[in-house]
């Protein structure tokens, strides 16, 4: 599916990065797959964070990377993998990765292991380091996605903001 | 007459595949550990699909062994133990179904066992040292756990890890510092060679007043220094690869004793128990070891064999929730298990 550049955002903090997953969060429907890139420390949790807070989830979102995924209920209930140890794509479907899409939003870490799994509703957020708290997250979205986050006025407002734009 | 209760403890949650043998309630005749490290070595972590596979080839034969060094045949054993969770599903499915085939061909009673419940229960294999209450903290790869043992079986999580686990922690900035897989060995090795004072890296949630880490953070907080300060080659000025792994690690061993030690005096525990993996590393034991002696703990951690993966730990865990009676924990895998078995 065709993915197109939705915005180049920098961030000059972890809450910015938080916020911005929190603004991204309450404009997501169901069945979204939100694919994160981007090397060791940069922002992906943080992000996911701010994710889980927007789907309206209360827990705390804990690393993934040791049982693969982790599931969090919410206003929409939110799966929370990580592609890092899989090695074939075989294996997200024994993870059931298609019942996740359809009961909630799927977010992955090193999602540029694999190709995204079936999904109408597609992001992408790559992740580069900026500086010790400034990071340059690319926003990319499939067609049905961008019109989701368009519908929100305070993301709006933040994607055309400049760095530290938020104060 | 029957002179021994033997139970055979089956353990795939991860990647090593194990079975041990224990007689009674304390004595641990074998505990066999196939372990996959070298295999997982090459991807830079555990690959479920590969841990699976090897557990399936190794299992009957590791279950023969663990036999052979206990002295015993099938028609010995009294119980089995297998966990059940917390784990990766398929690996823990080639474990759970030798115990299957096992309980029904033996016609012998199976037990579930968490393994968390298992790497806390490890204290008292042998019946020595652990005195109740105690506050365990749990570290491993997967884990970051505080938990209050008022007695046996009656345990209360009190803290865990808001983000990554410690030992993921190691194995993150061991990758961030070109050191290899597992980090946490990697880690050490490093850090012996480094000076833990040349940088100081942030103590996280020190200041808060709870008994949960978080060490994403710190992660970031080395991987920020790498970035903006590069390594430093042996001789030159800066920080080397070596000093950075001694701050990291001083920055955990911190973090971890003291929020364990607050636990302990806020609980009126009498031990201070260390368990999981990562009690492999020496800075950190011997850290929590003096300050609980210091603060007027007793303090206990098991022999390494019985804080890696192991299935000792099951077949202990296993035979205490057997012989309190009652419905046993049946053998469903549960990926996401907590501390309770079942």
């Amino acid at each position: 599916m065709e993915l197109r550049i939705i915005a180049d955002i920098e961030t000059v903090s972890a809450a910015e990065t938080e916020e911005l997953g929190r603004l991204i969060g309450e404009a997501l429907e169901r069945g979204a797959f939100i694919a994160l890139e981007g090397d060791l420390g940069g922002g992906k949790t943080t992000f996911t964070r701010g994710l889980a807070r927007g789907l309206g989830i209360a827990s705390n979102v804990t690393s993934p990377t040791f049982q693969l995924v982790r599931e969090y209920e919410g206003r929409i209930a939110l799966f929370h993998f990580d592609f890092y140890r899989l090695e074939t794509a075989s294996e997200l479907v024994d993870l059931d990765i298609g019942y996740c899409l359809g009961a909630g939003v799927v977010v992955a870490e090193w999602a540029d292991r694999f190709p995204p799994p079936e999904s109408d509703s597609l992001l992408r957020l790559r992740f580069d380091w900026a500086g010790e708290s400034r990071r340059r997250i690319r926003l990319e979205a499939c067609p049905r996605a961008a019109a989701a986050l368009e519908k929100s006025d305070s993301l709006r407002l933040r994607l055309s903001a400049p760095p530290g734009g938020e104060q | 007459m029957k002179k021994r209760f033997l139970t055979l403890g089956i353990e795939t949650s991860c990647d090593e595949t194990s079975a041990a043998v224990l007689e009674g309630p304390h004595t641990l005749l074998s505990n066999v550990v196939a372990s996959q490290e070298k295999i997982h070595a090459r991807f830079g972590g555990v690959v479920p699909e590969i841990a699976a596979r090897k557990h399936v080839e190794a299992i009957n034969h590791i279950i023969a062994a663990a036999l052979e060094e206990a002295g015993a045949g099938f028609g010995d054993i009294d119980l089995i133990a297998v966990t059940t969770g917390p784990g990766l599903a398929v690996s823990l499915l080639v474990g759970i179904s030798a115990a299957r085939a096992l309980s029904h061909s033996l016609g012998v009673p199976a037990v579930g066992v968490s393994h968390l419940e298992g790497h806390l229960l490890a204290n008292c294999v042998g019946g020595a040292g652990a005195d109740f209450p105690a506050v365990c903290l749990l570290v491993s790869g997967g884990h970051t756990e505080i938990i209050y043992v008022a007695g046996m079986g009656d345990y209360e999580p009190i803290g865990s890890t808001v983000d990554d686990a410690a030992g993921e922690a190691f194995d993150k900035v061991a990758r961030a510092l070109g050191l290899g897989y597992p980090g946490g060995p990697a880690i050490q090795r490093a850090a012996a060679a480094g000076d833990p004072k040349k940088i100081s890296f942030p103590r996280p949630m020190l200041r808060e007043n709870n008994f949960n880490f978080s060490f994403s953070g710190l992660k970031t907080a080395v991987i920020n220094h790498i970035r903006v300060n590069g390594l430093a080659a042996p001789g030159e000025d800066g920080a080397t690869a070596e000093d950075v792994a001694a701050a990291f690690q001083e920055a955990v061993a911190d973090v971890l004793t003291e929020k364990t030690l607050r636990a302990a005096e806020d609980r009126g525990a009498r031990d201070v128990w260390l368990g999981g993996g990562v009690a492999a590393n020496k800075r950190l034991r011997e850290r929590l070891r003096e300050e609980a002696l210091r603060r007027g703990f007793g303090f206990f951690s098991p022999p390494m064999t019985l804080c890696t993966d192991n299935a000792g730990m099951i077949a202990k865990a296993g035979y205490e929730i057997y012989s309190r009676g009652g419905a046993l924990p049946g053998l469903l895998a549960n990926p996401s298990m907590g501390l309770k078995s079942g």
